[in-house]
Order: C-alpha cells, then structure tokens, then sequence
C-alpha cells in the first residue's frame, strides 16, 4: 500500500470514528426522555417545609435544578426535579437574576407550574441561586 | 603482516565452506512471515471493530444521560441569556461537570483510541507467498 493511500485510509478510518460516536449520541440524545419531570402526579403549590427543618434539608446538593416549580413561599420555591421525588428548594437571594422567557422579572412573576432552570452554590437548606431562568407554558 | 585490509578474520571466512540452508528453510521462513502479517491485520480489525462498538455504544450513553439529565435545556435556557452566563460561570461549570456522565465519556474516549490506535494494524502489509518465485 502505497503512503499516499494509508493516509487517505488511515482518514477514512478516523472519519468513521468520529462519525460513529456523533451519531450515536445524537441518537442518545433523541431518544432519551426529557430531562423535565413528569408532573402529572404530583401536587402542585405544595406547602415547603420551614426553612431550619430538617425536612428543608438539601437531599443531593448539585450546583443546577431543572425542572417545575411546585412551591413558592417568601424567599424560597420548591423545584420539582427528575432525579428526586423531594422538591429541590432554591434560596432566591437579592442577587439572583431572574428571567422569565428571556426578559428581566422578579420573583412575584413566577408562578407554580412554570419551568425553571437554576444555576447556584448548594447550601444544607437549599441551592442558593445565581441565576434562574424560567420559562412560563402556554395555557 | 596483511595487505589490502585483510585480517585474520577474512582469512578465516575465506577458509570455510559455503553451506547451503536446509532444505524448506525459505518457505517456512516466508511462511511464517505471511502468516504473522495475516494475524496482524486480523487482529487489527478485531481491535478496531471492538473499539468503534464500544466508542458507539457508550456514546449512546453519554447522549441519553445528557438528555435525561436535564443538563442540556438548563445550557440551552442559559445560552438563551448570554448575560447570565457570566453571573455564576464558575457554578455554571461545576453545574455542567457534575451532569456529566464522565464514566461511559471516559470509556467511549477510550474505544475511540483503541479503535483509532488498531488502524495501523489494519493497514499493515500482508505478505503473499505464492507459487511464483515462492515470494521473492
């Protein structure tokens, strides 16, 4: 085999790896549920718990929260997530900035049902948030 | 005393007889060669199959987890508001890193190896001893 076409071979080869690990995860990617929890059985506008209760605690601290608001008290909302059947309660501090569908809002805009994603440092009662953008359905 | 650059290991080859290998000694040789580089290519391609399966499968993987996860709409509804990314670009990271499934992306990224590594292999000459010439 001359160099000339290992190297268009040697090409070929590595293009067929490249495709086949994009397109496998693009695969993955549309066939996978959506990461958004099913809140079909859950009850919404649920009481949080108060704050220094240990119920309030963060069950699995993470730095992100996707999924539907389910509570809201004061300062706080509770955030159905996917990966817990515990609501996620996010800490809304005066710093956090709010979007709701891509325009500055306050906290009073949001409400129960709407979809969030929060980006925040977690804290035993909560995932302070940074950031949270929400998204309001139709209807 | 030599001339000419001859030393008494010249002299000596020059004394011996010339031995003839014995017989079939060539084609075994040739033989064996070809059935080395046989193997080779062929477990280049076991090896290179092998990882590009395993470089899919666990892409798969790292896709579905992604997507379950929930990680990608929370990167989607941040790129939607550029401003917000630098609020919090360190919790952000984290937030990223910790979504992700970095076994089945570790593993994939080794099939990938395995599979790019086995190419070589795959290319290898393969020596052909045939009747003509008996491969010269």
């Amino acid at each position: 085999m001359s160099p000339h076409r290992r190297r268009v071979v040697a090409a070929v080869g590595l293009l067929v790896v490249a495709l086949a690990i994009g397109g496998a995860i693009t695969l993955g990617l549309v066939t996978a549920p959506s990461g958004l929890p099913d809140t079909a059985d859950v009850a919404l506008a649920q009481e949080l718990p108060p704050e220094d209760s240990p119920e309030a605690a963060n069950e699995s601290p993470r730095h992100t929260a996707y999924g539907v608001i389910v509570a809201m008290h004061d300062q706080r909302i509770g955030v159905k997530v996917k990966a817990q059947a515990k609501p996620v309660i996010v800490l809304i501090r005066p710093i956090t900035a709010v979007r709701l569908n891509g325009k500055p809002a306050q906290l009073e805009d949001l409400k129960v049902g709407d979809e969030v994603a929060v980006v925040g440092r977690p804290d035993p009662r909560g995932l302070v948030a940074r950031t949270l953008t929400a998204r309001q359905r139709s209807g | 005393m030599y001339f000419h650059d001859v030393d008494d290991l010249d002299i000596l080859y020059a004394r011996m007889e010339r031995e003839d290998a014995p017989p079939g000694l060539t084609p075994r040789v040739l033989g064996m060669v070809a059935h080395r580089s046989r193997q080779r290519r062929l477990h280049g391609a076991i090896m290179f199959a092998i990882g590009l399966m395993a470089a899919a499968l666990l892409s798969f993987v790292v896709g579905f987890n992604l997507s379950a996860s929930g990680i990608l709409d929370v990167v989607g509804l941040q790129l939607q508001n550029l401003d917000l990314l630098g609020a919090a670009p360190l919790d952000f990271a984290l937030g990223v890193a910790e979504s992700t499934p970095w076994v089945p992306a570790i593993l994939a990224g080794g099939g990938a190896v395995l599979a790019a590594r086995a190419l070589p292999m795959l290319m290898a000459p393969v020596l052909r001893v045939g009747a003509r010439g008996n491969g010269r």
